[in-house]
């Protein structure tokens, strides 16, 4: 059932799809861990290469609401994500935008980026989403970085999608294919 | 991570897979409760 909509029905069966990247490690054990994340703390994409994992929010964000709603709180609560919120599991719709994105943090060996389905209440944004539930369908290799990209995939479970082309133009546009 | 501008919302609901189950689960034969159709079946030689 849909959280704060309990009169609707979904609009889908079908996840979008997305594409995003990640700072990993692969010491004890490997793990995902979004950029501009704190470094130590625990991911909310813990999981998600497993199946469907839940986006929480520090400001007042369920994944639905109680009624009827606390009108104490700082924060008014939200179904997750929220539209006056930033809460939610990210992802570009196209993977150039993504593949952008690591390029613009000049972002170093220990970044992967992947393909991710979305599901529940999804915000579609002109150039990505913010998603409720998050899942990791593929981790996707940057040209060059194939042994380690495989590396993580398998202690993580994931299928690998083609490897990419790193991008080093200044202008952020992709090299010729 | 700039996505861009709101644009509309939407609820997906994926159908579950249904788990794998562990280990392969040998179905015992069902025997046939239909009569032996083949005795019916012999040619009648009504031409």
């Amino acid at each position: 059932m849909i959280p704060d909509r309990p009169d609707r029905v979904p609009d889908s069966i079908e996840p979008p799809v997305g594409y995003r990247a990640w700072f990993f490690t692969n010491v004890r054990g490997a793990s995902l861990r979004p950029i501009g994340g704190r470094p130590f703390s625990n991911s909310a994409w813990e999981g998600a290469n497993r199946g469907w994992v839940s986006a929480a929010c520090p400001f007042g964000g369920r994944e639905k609401l109680d009624y009827p709603p606390d009108s104490s709180l700082d924060h008014p609560p939200h179904v997750i994500p929220g539209e006056d919120c930033s809460c939610g599991f990210y992802a570009m719709k196209v993977l150039s935008c993504a593949q952008q994105l690591t390029m613009e943090l000049q972002c170093g060996p220990d970044l992967t980026l992947g393909r991710v389905e979305l599901a529940g209440k999804v915000i579609e944004h002109s150039l990505g989403y913010r998603a409720a539930r998050a899942r990791i369908a593929a981790l996707i290799p940057i040209r060059g970085n194939e042994r380690t990209a495989k590396r993580l995939a398998e202690s993580l479970g994931l299928p690998l999608d083609p490897a990419i082309l790193r991008w080093s133009s200044p202008e952020g546009l992709p090299p010729a294919a | 991570m700039n996505i861009g501008q709101q644009v509309r919302t939407v609820y997906i609901e994926p159908i579950e897979e249904p788990p794998m189950t562990e280990t392969p689960v040998r179905l015992e034969p069902v025997p046939d409760l239909l009569p032996d159709t083949r005795r019916q079946l012999e040619p009648t030689h009504d031409s």
